[in-house]
């Protein structure tokens, strides 16, 4: 899946629209992504999925996804395992704990921003494996 | 029609030559608009008191994304002492990479008195950015 300006995704068929006008009530878990444009109250669930809250959205529900790109408004707290954008007209109440986040000038943030203990994308690659991990030069060493 | 006072010819002429210079000055001052950067990944150097590098360590951003001039960027990079000892590091780099694998952007932070890590035991450390 290709992600391009705002996070749009390039393949449409990978995600699920909530549209304008809908409002759903409950838990959703999704696995590629999902587009949300009307009202969503509950919780948001994806393993690495990609939650897109477009302005006119308004979503009263914890939020635990792999990537989450918000331009409207968002109450509750937002966990991504790899990043979280607030672009300019989002409007967000909640803390958010993430790795990555990329805030827009105009963005407004109410809440706490952290890693969490939880968090942590994926680490590609370290130059030092596990068994080899006791060659960090110590203290003393 | 009465004829134009020299001095103030040779005046308005100066002014308008150094107006031009004025003009030419700041408009090559004036700053460039920062590009954006494409950032898909990023990585964490761990250094010691000699700037030896003693642990890296790359994470995926989960697809690339565009930081511009008018947000700005968070990363919190976490580092867990899986050796039996503590480690001592006295500074780092969160350096951000595009899809190529460019760094094309870089935040470093040092300690007065290096920071030690107990064995099993995690740190994270944050870089900010704006353009």
């Amino acid at each position: 899946m290709k992600f391009g300006k705002n996070g749009e995704i390039g393949n449409d068929n990978a995600i699920g629209l909530i549209g304008k006008g809908v409002e759903v009530s409950g838990d959703i878990a999704f696995s590629d992504g999902l587009r949300v444009e009307g009202r969503v109250s509950g919780s948001l669930v994806s393993d690495g999925g990609t939650l897109i809250v477009e302005q006119a959205a308004r979503i009263e529900a914890r939020v635990d996804v792999g990537i989450c790109v918000i331009s409207g408004t968002v109450e509750g707290n937002v966990t991504a395992k790899s990043r979280v954008e607030v672009h300019k007209t989002a409007r967000v109440r909640g803390d958010i704990t993430t790795p990555v986040l990329l805030v827009e000038e105009g963005a407004v943030l109410n809440g706490n921003v952290g890693m969490g203990s939880q968090s942590g994308s994926h680490l590609v690659d370290s130059t030092l494996t596990s068994d080899e991990e006791d060659q960090v030069r110590v203290k003393g060493a | 029609m009465g004829k134009q006072d020299p001095s103030r010819t040779i005046k308005s002429r100066v002014s308008a030559l150094m107006n031009s210079i004025k003009r030419g000055h700041s408009d090559s001052e004036a700053p460039q608009a920062s590009p954006s950067l494409k950032i898909a990944r990023y990585n964490l150097v761990l250094m010691d008191h000699e700037g030896q590098v003693v642990w890296t360590g790359e994470w995926d951003a989960g697809g690339e994304f565009e930081f511009g001039p008018r947000h700005s960027l968070r990363i919190f990079c976490e580092f867990t002492n899986h050796s039996k000892r503590e480690a001592e590091i006295a500074e780092y780099e969160i350096e951000l990479m595009s899809e190529d694998g460019l760094v094309v952007g870089r935040f470093g932070n040092s300690f007065g008195d290096a920071l030690v890590v107990d064995p099993g035991q995690s740190k994270v450390l944050t870089g900010q950015w704006q353009l």
